[in-house]
């Protein structure tokens, strides 16, 4: 209830606004940044800071509430080890990339989703798993049914992407939305937040197994 | 886009010229035109009008500047030429610097030497001016040349044969024979031949790693560590930064570069960003092992090797090396080590506030704002300009710095290169490599110059560091013993148990008593002192450049960091000076009371956020209480997050928003966030204050840079008001008797605090 009475700043009406942070975990060269940039583009100009630019900014406007998105992504310093592992503290959604033509970049995912679940409960972070650069099909060397089955198994959404084709990147970031105003109601709704139940991504309608 | 450098005069017309293979913009503008001293330094600096003064002769004219956008590779070696007289000063230093992400050295110079430089046909090539104003194309040739090899010697490194270079040689010895570039060409052959006999790659980590003698005897680190000063580990970890940022390759930095890394057959690719990367990470475990090793420390003694490290990076911060100070500042914030909760109360407060303010550097807040205007500010200065909030640490620092004013000797700058390396791959995300009809995009160079441009300058500030290596030290840094990150979580966990770690232990109620007069007594400090920000600007005479060369390139900088200023100021999050506390008493607030206005809390909270990271989910699965960790609820502080609910003032006080807090949230992010939730973005975040409602009339007003999770009274409902400050002179009277009772309030609040947790 609370939460929700934004007074409104929308033409139509009171809608609540979530700010987001979300980080792109990943090897190097999965695309990360091009999935970030491609996403942000349109306002490409407006978001970026005037000094250098690691972070991005996107507003969704959905029906129930207004999301606005911070994304940050590290890449150029995936080797700074500790200074990774911090900047995805107080993460609220995390996307796992890796590269579907390059095998060796799933098994970094895994050890991402590793190091996340220390960090995290497994309702404090959505997490995505996200198959990049769909454009090299040619060259897969991770099948589709691969990364569904794992992300299955972990209950992470699960989409494949190109961010240079540009196929299903808004579609991911709309179902980290979905899922994390999903899980909004969800505690809002919840009579005790010790009573939840775990998050059901199956049912979610948020996972698509594409392409 | 908003770039540094920007010109400061006013563009009176632009336009696009096409031609074949290439795409020009052309402005007419009135700048300042100077005949500098030194054409060579026109040639190799940036824009002409940003020369020391010392330098020119200047007056104002009307001028054409045309400048390249893009072209085919030839058009751009082409553009070396005539770049000069199109008033592109920088385009030199913009091609060098970037070139190998579209060319090879080979290929750039077989057209320059070759097709452009070729001196019986220059007549023709400079045929489109009067032949007065058009330089001399033999002098032009050598400057490029004179530029290259000085700024770029590392092209010309292509062991065993050097055929770019021979070529080169063979070059200058026909058609500019006794020439500076064919010294300098000469002694660079045989420089790099000499490197190559001594089998040595050129990279200083390998060297250090040299000096680490099997022969040596036994050491323990921990004994040792406390055998080193602070200030000598700090110059040391130091020295062999410099060390190797100096060495690094800029344009390894590019995003098209430094992101093919990890491809199989670029596993020796950008060698000199690796090695800065592997001795930051070496700094970091080295942290992470002195901490840990010994199980059998009593918390005292490891809280003293905390602070150690504390101290060893102020002292970083003291001799500007942000990279060390990052690897230390991470590393005591990474998991195994901030969990110790039971072992940080023995840090003592003046230390935990100086580790708080050199965490505040990194801060993610505002896109690394903090740490990047202090790399501007600081990049060119003599000495670091800081201030603490802390009176002792001011002192100290002041001593620090005084001495280093004594011995004369300057300080030079280590970057943390990663927030560069990030911004040129976004860089190369964003811009294209090529345009319409395959022109290269030269645009995008200009660009990622600017990054290099700043790398670069920062490099010639490291020569004015004045360093000795200590080999004992040294040594002992490559001795220790390096844990992977599962092992130095498990030997953390051995050390202070997991559960121990949850707040129902009395003996971590009694760290939050502890923390919490610390920070009371911090903000009260902090009230007295003058914020960073507000110090006077480091002065531009500190450049160290000594050619003329990295002279041009500083002044630009320096630009820049203006430039910067004055865009950045308004959205900055001063600290306060004129902090104050305001009225508060919460003795009166009965704890019956607020124990029904708790458990009504959580029956009935909405949370606003899916549950920010608890640090220690491992030590939360081996509780045996619950199965689960307790989420952040209103009105009780479970470990390190609770919720807190805020309404603005003039809101008939019944909308409130609910926020996670954590206990790493300050209260500028809590304004801000509390802002951004009530849609007041749009205000400045200092001109808002947050406080706690203890009662109907009594209130406890966060002081400015509190940590609000401490800072609160736990006692009372966690309901805060967010609201316009008042003016100045009312908050002065309030402060002056309001601090006792703050204190005798929270530390109520926090002994009390037991009674509500189950």
């Amino acid at each position: 209830m609370a939460q929700k009475a934004t007074p409104g700043t929308s033409p139509e009406g009171i809608r609540p606004t979530y700010l987001y942070k979300v980080v792109l975990l990943g090897s190097t060269s999965v695309g990360k940044s091009s999935l970030a940039y491609r996403y942000v583009k349109n306002d490409f100009k407006e978001s970026l800071p005037t000094v250098g630019c690691s972070f991005f900014t996107q507003t969704l406007n959905l029906e129930v509430a207004t999301v606005k998105f911070e994304i940050w992504d590290t890449a150029g310093q995936e080797k700074y080890h500790s200074v990774c592992h911090l900047y995805y503290r107080g993460a609220h959604a995390a996307l796992l990339v890796y590269d579907i033509a390059n095998k060796e970049t799933l098994n970094r995912a895994k050890l991402w989703l590793r190091d996340l679940e220390k960090e995290f409960l497994p309702n404090e972070i959505v997490i995505a798993l996200v198959g990049n650069k769909t454009d090299l099909a040619a060259q897969r060397e991770v099948t589709t049914e691969e990364g569904e089955e794992f992300a299955r198994t972990k209950n992470l959404l699960f989409m494949e992407t190109s961010a240079k084709s540009n196929h299903q990147v808004t579609d991911i970031f709309m179902a980290i939305a979905q899922e994390l105003l999903r899980q909004e109601q969800e505690k809002a709704s919840a009579p005790s937040p010790l009573g939840k139940s775990t998050v059901d991504l199956g049912e979610s309608g948020a996972r698509t197994g594409c392409c | 886009f908003s770039f540094p450098f920007s010109w400061q005069s006013t563009v009176q017309e632009w336009v696009e010229e096409v031609e074949e293979g290439a795409v020009y913009h052309v402005i007419l503008k009135r700048v300042q035109i100077q005949q500098a001293a030194n054409k060579g330094a026109r040639w190799l600096g940036a824009e002409g009008d940003q020369l020391p003064p010392e330098h020119t002769v200047s007056q104002y004219e009307t001028c054409k500047i045309r400048t390249i956008k893009a072209g085919t590779l030839e058009k751009l070696v082409e553009n070396l030429l005539t770049a000069f007289e199109d008033n592109d000063f920088a385009y030199t230093s913009v091609f060098l610097s970037t070139y190998r992400a579209f060319a090879s050295t080979k290929e750039v110079l077989e057209l320059l030497l070759d097709r452009y430089g070729n001196l019986e046909t220059y007549e023709e090539v400079g045929s489109q001016n009067s032949i007065e104003s058009t330089p001399d194309l033999r002098t032009i040739i050598a400057s490029i040349i004179r530029a290259w090899l000085e700024k770029c010697s590392e092209d010309f490194r292509e062991p065993p044969d050097y055929p770019s270079l021979l070529k080169l040689l063979e070059y200058l010895k026909r058609n500019i024979p006794g020439s500076e570039p064919e010294r300098r060409a000469q002694n660079l052959l045989e420089q790099f031949q000499n490197q190559e006999v001594e089998n040595d790659d050129g990279f200083h980590s390998t060297s250090i790693c040299n000096l680490y003698d099997e022969e040596e005897t036994e050491m323990n680190s921990l004994e040792e560590l406390s055998c080193f000063p602070e200030d000598l580990v700090a110059e040391q970890l130091t020295y062999m930064d410099a060390e190797l940022f100096k060495k690094v390759v800029p344009y390894h930095c590019l995003g098209s570069i430094w992101s093919q890394r990890d491809k199989k057959e670029n596993k020796h690719l950008a060698p000199t960003i690796r090695a800065t990367i592997f001795q930051f990470n070496a700094v970091t475990k080295c942290v992470v092992t002195t901490i840990l090793k010994s199980k059998e420390l009593k918390k005292q003694q490891r809280a003293k090797i905390i602070e150690k490290w504390i101290h060893i990076a102020h002292e970083c911060r003291i001799l500007k090396n942000f990279s060390s100070l990052r690897a230390i500042i991470s590393a005591l914030q990474s998991n195994s080590i901030y969990r110790l909760k039971k072992t940080w109360v023995f840090v003592s407060k003046d230390t935990m506030l100086m580790f708080e303010e050199l965490s505040d550097i990194f801060s993610d807040h505002d896109n690394y704002l903090t740490s990047r205007e202090l790399l501007m500010k600081e990049g060119t200065s003599k000495f670091a300009n800081l201030d603490s909030s802390v009176k002792e640490n001011q002192k100290r620092t002041q001593r620090r710095l005084q001495l280093q004013k004594d011995m004369g000797v300057m300080q030079g700058t280590v970057p943390y290169l990663g927030t560069f390396l990030t911004d040129l791959i976004m860089l190369d995300t964003a811009l294209q490599d090529y345009v319409e009809g395959g022109l290269i995009n030269f645009e995008k160079r200009r660009k990622e110059f600017e990054v290099i441009a700043q790398i670069k300058l920062l490099q010639s500030s490291c020569n004015s560091y004045c360093m000795t290596p200590d080999q004992k030290f040294i040594q002992w840094f490559w001795k220790q013993q390096h844990l992977t990150e599962e092992e130095s979580f498990s030997l953390s966990c051995e050390v202070e148990a997991a559960a121990d770690t949850s707040t129902t232990s009395p003996k971590s109620r009694k760290s939050m008593v502890k923390r919490f007069s610390l920070l009371f007594l911090g903000s009260e400090m902090i009230a007295h002192s003058t914020p960073i920000k507000e110090q006077p600007k480091s002065t531009p005479g500190g450049s160290s450049g000594e050619s003329t060369d990295s002279a041009s390139v500083s002044s630009c900088e320096l630009n820049h960091s203006e430039a910067e200023d004055a865009c950045i100021t308004p959205v900055d999050v001063p600290d306060e000076p004129e902090k104050k506390l305001s009225e508060s008493s919460s003795s009166s607030c009965s704890s019956a009371q607020s124990m029904e206005a708790s458990s009504s809390g959580v029956s009935s909270l909405p949370v606003p956020f899916p549950l920010v990271s608890s640090n220690e989910k491992c030590s939360v699965s081996v509780t045996p209480v619950t199965s689960n960790v307790l989420p952040p609820v209103y009105n009780q502080q479970n470990k390190d997050t609770c919720i807190i609910r805020i309404s603005i003032e003039d809101n008939n006080g019944n909308m409130y928003k609910s926020i996670l807090l954590t206990s790493q949230d300050k209260t500028p992010a809590v304004i801000q966030r509390a802002m951004l939730k009530h849609n007041l973005e749009s205000d400045a975040v200092e001109d808002y204050e947050l406080a706690q409602v203890i009662s109907e009339n009594k209130e406890l007003v966060m002081p400015a840079n509190a940590n609000v999770f401490y800072a609160m009274n736990s006692q009372a409902n966690f309901d805060f008001i967010l609201r316009k400050k008042a003016s100045v002179d009312e908050q002065v009277e309030v402060r002056a008797h309001s601090s006792p009772l703050l204190s005798s309030t929270a530390k109520q609040g926090c002994c009390s605090n037991g009674k509500m947790t189950e």
